[in-house]
């Protein structure tokens, strides 16, 4: 079977993984760069479970939620997750159709990297070095340990016994708030991941904004998930702003009689560059355009003419 | 990506999503209730496709204890999140029957329109309406799905038991679905 043998009845087959391992391959190397294909197959098995749902109905046994809930009570998430064992038989890694697209070696951050990708990279960064503050914890310990032995040998007297108390009551404490996270850390995790969705899905809108009459033109790109209100704006080539203004991005919703709606103020740095990186936006307003005017600093609840940047 | 049902219950996104980031941060309740919610779906594809109640309920204890182990992983899927652990029942049950290797967790699952699993009421309208729609079809084209769907069959295999050719059983098995789908949105 080639990429160009493969139909709809393939990936039925394929949904059902019923096709050879080799054939299945191929049909997901399609995949990766089909969005028709991976529509289908996502509406094939949307068929399936309603196949599913035309069996006999029963309940499981009662018996069968408590030896669940126990099982989950057993394995009560006290631990760090990555300490938790991975299922073994339904790998998700393997998952066939997971990406959206090709996955791309990572590289170093470069200088010449746009500033947001660097931010990026700076907040996991953050995020990497405050993991590791743990072991640091295990390393102060340890020493005192070794003193408490040496005293302890030497027949230490009852004060340094109560300081040796004192000093493990201490450790333990610690110890008991080992599982302590960084909140900061973990927000920055999730806003890092949050852009990286945003970025990535599929389901994001990618909008150019160009002017073509201006040498290098002003541009900008919209990447916007409606579904998680989730934005990324990075702008480029803008000429700087008259004393008292701003650039302010809009969203035209889909829709007559809707408004626009005031996405964020940005103002470019020396080299023209501007970026809105998450900004507060109510989730699952469908977008028909987004614009760019110049308004006062002081904000405008409504797009000031001349749209300088326009883009659907 | 964390859009489960979006295309139809704007209330039932915001539980699922809610229940699974409760999961990940061991609330112990929310796998609770989404027990409560499909584990009738997932133990009755796994009972007909293994026909044995026990495995069946192996099956749906593996499912749930996928869903508390590693949350992030549903969190991830598009679509519905009652679709998607019905093949993944499916699924695990095809291993059991050693007719699969295949990784579960569909990537993405898109229910036809209107279609909402996340109460039992609505199951049981579509199950009614299904089951109709299903029993319309020609014999031939429904036995080929069930050889297929529950047992795992590939078309080549169904194709030698039939006496048809493996592209008859392929185009039976992809009109049914077809015709499922088409019916199921009037």
């Amino acid at each position: 079977m080639s990429r160009r043998d493969i139909t709809g009845e393939d990936l039925v087959l394929y949904a059902m993984h019923l096709l050879p391992p080799e054939e299945q391959s191929t049909v997901e190397q399609l995949l990766l760069t089909s969005p028709e294909g991976r529509a289908e197959t996502a509406a094939i098995r949307g068929d399936l479970a309603v196949v599913s749902l035309a069996s006999e109905m029963q309940s499981p046994p009662a018996s069968a939620r408590q030896r669940l809930l126990k099982q989950v009570v057993r394995e009560r998430k006290t631990e760090s997750p990555s300490t938790i064992p991975a299922p073994t038989i339904y790998a998700p890694a393997a998952a066939p159709v997971l990406e959206d697209e090709p996955t791309e070696q990572l590289r170093p951050m470069a200088e010449s990297d746009p500033p947001f990708l660097r931010s990026f990279q700076a907040a996991l960064d953050q995020t990497e070095d405050h993991y590791e503050h743990p072991k640091s914890l295990v390393q102060r310990t340890l020493p005192w340990i070794g003193w408490a032995a040496a005293i302890a040998c030497a027949g230490v007297s009852a004060w340094e016994l109560r300081t040796i108390q004192s000093l493990k009551a201490e450790n333990a404490q610690h110890i008991e708030n080992k599982p302590f996270v960084d909140k900061a850390a973990e927000e920055r995790t999730e806003r890092a991941q949050t852009v990286l969705e945003a970025l990535t899905s599929g389901a994001s809108q990618r909008i150019i904004l160009t002017k073509p009459d201006i040498k290098p033109p002003m541009s900008g790109e919209v990447t916007y998930l409606a579904d998680r209100g989730a934005l990324v704006f990075q702008a480029s080539h803008l000429e700087p702003l008259p004393e008292g203004k701003t650039y302010e991005l809009w969203l035209i919703p889909s829709g007559s009689e809707r408004k626009p709606v005031a996405v964020g103020a940005f103002h470019p740095d020396s080299n023209g560059y501007a970026e809105i990186i998450l900004p507060e936006i109510a989730k699952g307003i469908a977008a028909s355009k987004f614009g760019v005017t110049m308004e006062e600093q002081s904000g405008s609840e409504e797009p000031t003419l001349p749209i300088l940047l326009i883009g659907q | 990506m964390r859009s489960f049902e979006r295309e139809n219950n704007a209330a039932a996104v915001v539980d699922d999503i809610s229940l699974l980031t409760l999961v990940k941060d061991g609330d112990e309740r929310s796998i609770g209730q989404l027990y409560d919610r499909y584990a009738k779906i997932v133990y009755s594809m796994a009972l007909h496709a293994l026909r044995d109640p026990a495995s069946a309920e192996d099956v749906l204890q593996d499912i749930f204890l996928q869903v508390w182990r590693t949350p992030e992983r549903f969190l991830a899927l598009r679509g519905s999140l009652g679709a998607a652990l019905i093949l993944a029942a499916r699924d695990a049950s095809m291993q059991r029957l050693k007719r699969s290797q295949q990784p579960i967790i569909p990537a993405d699952v898109t229910l036809i329109a209107r279609a909402d699993l996340t109460s039992e009421a609505q199951q049981t309208v579509l199950a009614g309406k299904a089951r109709g729609i299903l029993r319309s079809l020609p014999a031939e084209y429904r036995k080929t799905l069930e050889m297929a769907f529950y047992d795992g069959i590939p078309d080549t295999e169904i194709a030698e038991m039939t006496g048809y050719s493996a592209a008859v059983i392929k185009t039976r098995l992809r009109t049914a679905l077809l015709t499922l789908r088409k019916e199921m949105q009037l």
